[in-house]
């Protein structure tokens, strides 16, 4: 015999049960989980045991935590990655003004986003990345192309990217140590290389590139 | 201290919840001949055969009723040599777990041989809910035909 005092007497009701006042709603009285818990007091459907039966069956996956995500991005051949907590967006190439007796090697010019002027600098040119000696297939090199907004200390600065690959995560004990035969400037940069499907990609130090180009600017 | 409610037959009983890994729907288990009538049998836990004991034989000798809410509850169980297991308890209504102080529990005054796993009783809303101590619910022998290894790799007989 059920009890179905909530379609009477509460909130389905006409809501004169008396506990209504003090708990406000049938859901937080104990006669209503004590009705719910009554459902629980049927036969299991053998489908649910034995799909039950297979799920602890299978192996368990390796427990993924404290894994830390990146944006990954390529300049000439490197493959480099930045955290996501740097980034702003990924948008279109934008014409690059020159700024007279200012722009150098590292600080290309200025862009404008959506009427927002951003300071446009070479990434490459910071890290010393090297050019491919690969014969360049340039018209799909142009079409990859993009420009990366990123931010820090609430300084956007917009680089130009060979291609943009997405977002990868990776835990703290899969990164590799930088190999020395890397150029200084590089070593200087990246605090770890990542395996990523055969690719190996350097992990790029947000303090270091950041300074770097804020010296570089100045 | 958290605790896990369930009740064996018409009782209320408290299981801790530092013992407690994971709480299953009651699975089909293999029944393993040769064991005493309260291993209900194993089943394959990722990987790792753990042997399933039905409290309610074990209490009372009734098997808990076949329903959602019996449920298997999987705790540590430490070997009388240190070791660490997986043992599974078959219990009824399993659906509660009640927050109780170390001092709202008192000795029940009564302990049979073989009811050591039976421990301390407290008032949950005036029901008597007494504790079960798992690390008392095997003896030395039951726990060797569990768990014991023997070159052939199955259980000793």
């Amino acid at each position: 015999m059920k009890n179905l005092c909530w379609n009477n007497i509460g909130v389905m009701g006409n809501r004169s049960c008396p506990k209504l006042s003090e708990l406000g709603h049938c859901r937080d009285c104990a006669v209503f989980s004590q009705e719910g818990r009554v459902l629980l007091n049927r036969e299991a459907p053998q489908e649910y045991l034995t799909e039950w039966a297979s799920l602890l069956a299978q192996e368990r996956e390796a427990v993924r935590c404290n894994e830390k995500s990146v944006q990954v991005f390529r300049l000439m051949s490197e493959w480099l990655a930045l955290p996501v907590h740097c980034w702003v967006e990924v948008i279109g190439v934008h014409p690059v003004r020159h700024i007279p007796h200012r722009s150098n090697q590292i600080l290309l010019g200025l862009v404008s986003v959506r009427g927002e002027i951003h300071l446009c600098v070479s990434l490459g040119n910071l890290l010393g990345v090297e050019k491919s000696e690969e014969p360049e297939d340039t018209k799909s090199l142009r079409a990859n192309r993009r420009f990366c907004v990123v931010k820090r200390d609430n300084i956007s600065w917009v680089f130009p990217a060979d291609e943009v690959y997405g977002l990868i995560s990776y835990a703290e004990k899969d990164v590799g140590a930088v190999p020395s035969t890397v150029s200084k400037s590089f070593q200087k940069f990246t605090r770890g290389l990542l395996n990523v499907a055969g690719r190996k990609i350097g992990l790029l130090d947000e303090t270091s590139v950041f300074d770097g180009l804020s010296r570089s600017v100045i | 201290m958290l605790f896990i409610l369930f009740r064996l037959g018409k009782e209320q009983y408290a299981l801790e919840t530092v013992h407690v890994i994971e709480v299953i729907p009651r699975l089909p288990l293999r029944p393993q001949p040769g064991t005493p009538s309260y291993v209900a049998g194993l089943f394959n836990f990722h990987g790792t055969v753990v042997p399933v004991l039905d409290l309610g034989t074990l209490n009372r000798g009734v098997p808990c009723a076949e329903r959602l809410s019996t449920r298997i509850i999987l705790v540590n169980y430490t070997l009388k040599n240190g070791a660490k297991k997986v043992l599974g308890l078959i219990a009824e209504a399993v659906t509660d777990a009640v927050e109780k102080e170390p001092s709202d529990f008192s000795a029940a005054g009564v302990v049979t041989g073989q009811t050591s796993y039976l421990g301390t009783i407290a008032l949950d809303e005036g029901v008597m809910v007494q504790c079960v101590l798992p690390e008392h619910l095997l003896s030395a022998e039951v726990e060797q035909l569990l768990f014991g290894e023997n070159p052939s790799g199955g259980s000793a007989k």
